[in-house]
């Protein structure tokens, strides 16, 4: 065991306790409450992290995608039974195709709502975590994909290979139809290469950029190509995987120094094996678990580790969270919560019965982050970009819908007395000079302000 | 010596700076270098031939403006035969020259033509065009077609390298949202749609008590972590735009500006022309109007949205000029790119290139700027770019703005005259 990763050894000094727990559950989850914080400490740091890995089975898809199906179906049964010359200028099946897109759109909406609900509620929240930080890594944005049923099975894919093997997750994402349409690689052709798969899979994937020259980019790409989608003419096929020989550049490639008739599969074996690697994952998943700047012999020594099991994310998280470095004073609420982490976390904290999902993923959009739709390529920036002086005012507003009944019925009740509410939604006490400004507001018990007003703190703002 | 932290370099050097003087009193000494801010409108000093407060208002075409059926190169056979049912008549258009017609839904623009205030570039675009509207709309924001430098937008290193300390608003965008080339590293724009609704809200049955509590809350406390130093900083940040915003929305005439379309680009519109009128030293306005991509049935929609366009700048540039501000403000539309020469099978255009870009204001230059892009010389059936648009924004920021251009474009390109010549003044301040 690398040094850096040893495990944290609970001391009288330094003892395993409701801040380090808390710590955990927030980096590990959305918004931990009282009781589990408590179960957390109570079951010791090895207990607490096991508990985190007990993933529910994928859940089934929500019950969203029904008119989507019937507008698809309509769609293609009229083109099937039309001549194909007559298929560009057939005003009706123009107009299903509309309706279609139409209820594509419209289902985005149900199907954030669902994944918003899924965090809130499960008992595993590592998994939807993973899952979110797998859709900023894998990046693929409905706006390109123009398909629901497309972008559910995408986000399936990483909650199925949420703590899972990265090989294997790479492997699914290369054959994901999402990807395939949102990086063009279903038009990458034998003498019409598309690079810009091949591109940004080595770029922002999975080894980052000045491992890898322009010659190796337009090599891989040509093996990439034939790896595309079924069949344009329905639906369905659409959002199916092929391979296609005739399509597919079978010549003889040089990739990363290494010359053969590749693939796609060969390709992604050479990039598995070269170091950059497991030190480009290693660093995401630093950024996304640790701190904005980890520490580069902590990515050294999580690089090592996902090495050693091939790419296996769970022990490597595992080791993680369970390590001393993890829970150094300049790691512990050194992130910004993420506009999703702020919205479900609230909505946890404040125990909202109904949250009002379409308004509260519209806010997060306001506030930078708008699922299935990210900004780039390159995912969320993340931390100190989230915040400016437009965001700050889009989280004290959501915070006052919350607090106030507008976004969904809150449970107060937890909220007995100033120490309650900082225990509650901080885990910590507030500096003596915030806590005299909040108990200058009532002369004895809590108001709603008070918690609003919390959860406006900075305190608040970082996990 | 500053012993606070600016977000350009919390962003640049990391957390570990912070730890050493995050607990000094920063917004006191925030205030105090205000005082010395170069954008401070008391201190601004006169250009010869150019106001003492240049303003820019930037509109954003979204979508994807269909260029050619905006400003219509009616002579050109080969518009018609690529067109059959979009091309717009000769006898409708709005005559501008021998060779261009104005759409006839651009009747103020036309007025406006008229007037000597509309300079026209024709054919702007940049090399090896992207077609994702995504893509592209980040190359104008960023000004950075090959995407080697940081993410950050033109607008916002303006910002960056002429008033880093800037406390209030130095860009405003009307829309929650901020565009990407407003973004730089110090944080001196801000967004949002109605300037009485931006700024902290209390809860229903609190009162100003919690406002203020909030802003007593922000104060520096002593030993808390970097990360929410760094955020106390920009909230109380908000909350000092917010302040100044109010302050002057406060100043803001009783009756709104008259002429206005009521849709919400005019409305947007009439709203910068206030906040200007109330003395805001916001250099840089960001209007959007969306809906420009006009994939299928184009021929009514797009005529609307040259509508709202025409109608919402044309009242624009009349309310300036009641309130004598249109020597100080000058307008600039762009859009991510034009469309497909050749109309498409759903009476619509699909993606395409170069387009005009429309520059409005009494320091331009009026007319024709630069020769229309062949209708026959294409590329995969798109027009090619005749005009870098960065060659357009070197041009606003030097001579318009009065800022060195080379280090926010990192480059130079070939100038495009697209104001009228300085009076009385022969070199740039630029370097």
């Amino acid at each position: 065991m690398p040094t850096v990763l040893e495990p944290f050894a609970p001391s009288p000094g330094d003892p395993w306790d409701a801040v380090k727990a808390a710590h955990l559950l927030r980096r590990a989850g959305f918004g931990p409450l009282p009781q589990e914080v408590a179960d957390a400490v109570s079951a010791g740091p090895d207990g607490a992290v096991t508990a985190l890995f007990a993933f529910p089975p994928v859940p089934d898809p929500p019950p969203v995608f029904g008119e989507v199906r019937a507008a698809e179906d309509q769609a293609d049964a009229l083109r099937r039974s039309l001549p194909r010359t007559l298929l560009r200028k057939n005003p009706e099946l123009q107009a299903l195709y509309r309706e279609a897109q139409r209820q594509h759109g419209r289902s985005m909406v149900d199907l954030t709502a669902w994944w918003l609900d899924r965090m809130a509620r499960t008992p595993a929240p590592l998994q939807e975590k993973l899952t979110l930080f797998w859709h900023g890594h894998f990046t693929s944005s409905f706006g390109d994909v123009h398909d629901a049923i497309a972008m559910y099975n995408q986000n399936q894919l990483f909650r199925r290979h949420a703590a899972g093997n990265f090989a294997r997750l790479l492997d699914g994402v290369a054959r994901d139809p999402a990807m395939l349409r949102y990086l063009n690689n279903d038009q990458n052709r034998r003498g019409h290469p598309n690079e810009n798969w091949a591109r940004e899979l080595m770029e922002l994937f999975a080894m980052g950029i000045g491992h890898y020259t322009e010659t190796d980019v337009k090599e891989s790409a040509r093996a990439w190509t034939g790896w595309t989608l079924r069949d344009y003419r329905s639906y369905v096929d659409r959002r199916t995987f092929a391979f296609k020989p005739l399509l597919h550049d079978a010549g003889t490639k040089t990739f990363l120094g290494h010359t053969g008739a590749w693939d796609g599969a060969d390709i992604m074996q050479v990039i598995l094996a070269h170091p950059a690697t497991p030190q480009w994952i290693a660093g995401k998943l630093a950024r996304f678990f640790v701190s904005p700047q980890p520490d580069p012999d902590l990515v050294d020594a999580m690089a090592r580790q996902l090495l050693a099991t091939g790419y296996e994310i769970g022990p490597v998280l595992r080791v993680l969270f369970r390590s001393r470095a993890f829970y150094r004073p300049d790691v512990m609420y050194a992130q910004v919560k993420s506009p999703t982490q702020f919205v479900v976390g609230a909505v946890r904290h404040l125990g909202i019965a109904d949250p009002a999902w379409p308004r509260l993923a519209q806010a997060m959009a306001d506030m930078g982050q708008r699922l299935f739709f990210p900004p780039t390529v390159a995912g969320w920036h993340g931390d100190a970009a989230w915040m400016n002086a437009g965001t700050v005012f889009v989280r004290t507003d959501v915070a006052a819908g919350l607090v106030g009944g507008a976004l969904g019925s809150p449970d107060l009740s937890p909220f007995v007395s100033l120490g309650a509410v900082t225990r509650h939604l901080l885990g910590r006490p507030l500096p003596l000079a915030r806590e005299a400004v909040l108990g200058g507001l009532a002369t004895d018990g809590v108001t709603p302000g008070m918690i609003h007003l919390t959860l406006s703190l900075p305190e608040y703002q970082v996990a | 010596m500053r012993s606070f932290m600016t977000r350009r370099e919390f962003l640049t050097k990391g957390l570990t700076i912070v730890a050493a003087g995050a607990t000094a009193p920063m917004f006191l000494t925030r205030t105090a270098l205000a005082l010395n801010n170069p954008w401070d409108q008391t201190l601004a000093q006169s250009v010869p031939g150019r106001p003492a407060w240049p303003t820019l208002v930037v509109v954003q075409l979204g979508g994807g403006n269909d260029g050619l059926n905006t400003v219509v190169p009616f002579t050109h056979d080969e518009y018609y035969r690529a067109r059959p049912n979009l091309g717009v008549p000769q006898g409708k258009l709005l005559r501008l020259t021998d060779e261009l017609g104005l759409n006839p839904a651009l009747t103020d623009l036309k007025e406006i033509f008229d007037q000597g205030r509309l300079g026209i570039v024709q054919g702007v675009g940049y090399p090896n065009p992207n077609r994702s509207h995504f893509r592209s709309m980040e190359i104008w924001h960023t000004a950075d077609p090959a995407g080697n430098g940081p993410r950050s937008g033109w607008l916002g290193r303006l910002f960056d390298s002429e008033c880093p300390d800037c406390r209030i608003a130095a860009g405003i965008t009307l829309s929650n949202e901020m565009p990407l080339a407003m973004q730089g590293g110090t944080d001196r724009a801000v967004a949002f749609e109605n300037p009485g609704r931006f700024g902290f809200h209390p809860i229903r049955g609190a009162g100003p008590v919690e406002v203020e509590a909030f802003r007593r809350l922000l104060q520096p406390v002593p030993a808390t972590e970097p990360m929410v130093d760094f955020l106390a900083h920009t909230e109380m940040n908000a909350l000092l735009a917010a302040a100044d915003i109010h302050g002057i929305a406060g100043g803001f005439p009783k009756e709104a500006g008259s002429g206005y379309p009521a849709d919400p680009f005019g409305q947007k519109l009439r709203l910068v022309s206030e906040l200007i009128a109330a003395g805001a030293s916001t250099r840089v306005y960001y209007v959007s109007l969306g809906g420009f991509d006009t994939h299928a049935t184009q021929a009514g929609r797009h005529d609307q949205l040259l509508e709202s366009l025409g109608a919402g700048l044309g009242a624009f540039v009349k309310d300036l000029g009641q309130k004598g501000l249109q020597d100080r403000v000058l307008i600039m539309t762009f859009s991510e790119f034009g469309r497909r020469v050749a109309e498409n099978a759903s009476g619509g255009t699909d993606h395409g290139t170069a387009a005009p870009m429309l520059l409005i204001g009494s320091a331009v230059a009026p007319g024709i700027h630069g020769a229309h892009p062949s209708l026959t010389d294409l590329d995969q059936g798109d027009l090619k770019y005749r005009i870098d648009f960065r060659s357009v924004y070197m041009s606003v920021l030097e001579q318009w703005m009065g800022v060195p251009s080379e280090a926010i474009l990192n480059g130079r390109f070939p100038a495009v005259d697209i104001l009228k010549p300085r009076t009385g003044e022969a070199a740039r301040p630029a370097a």
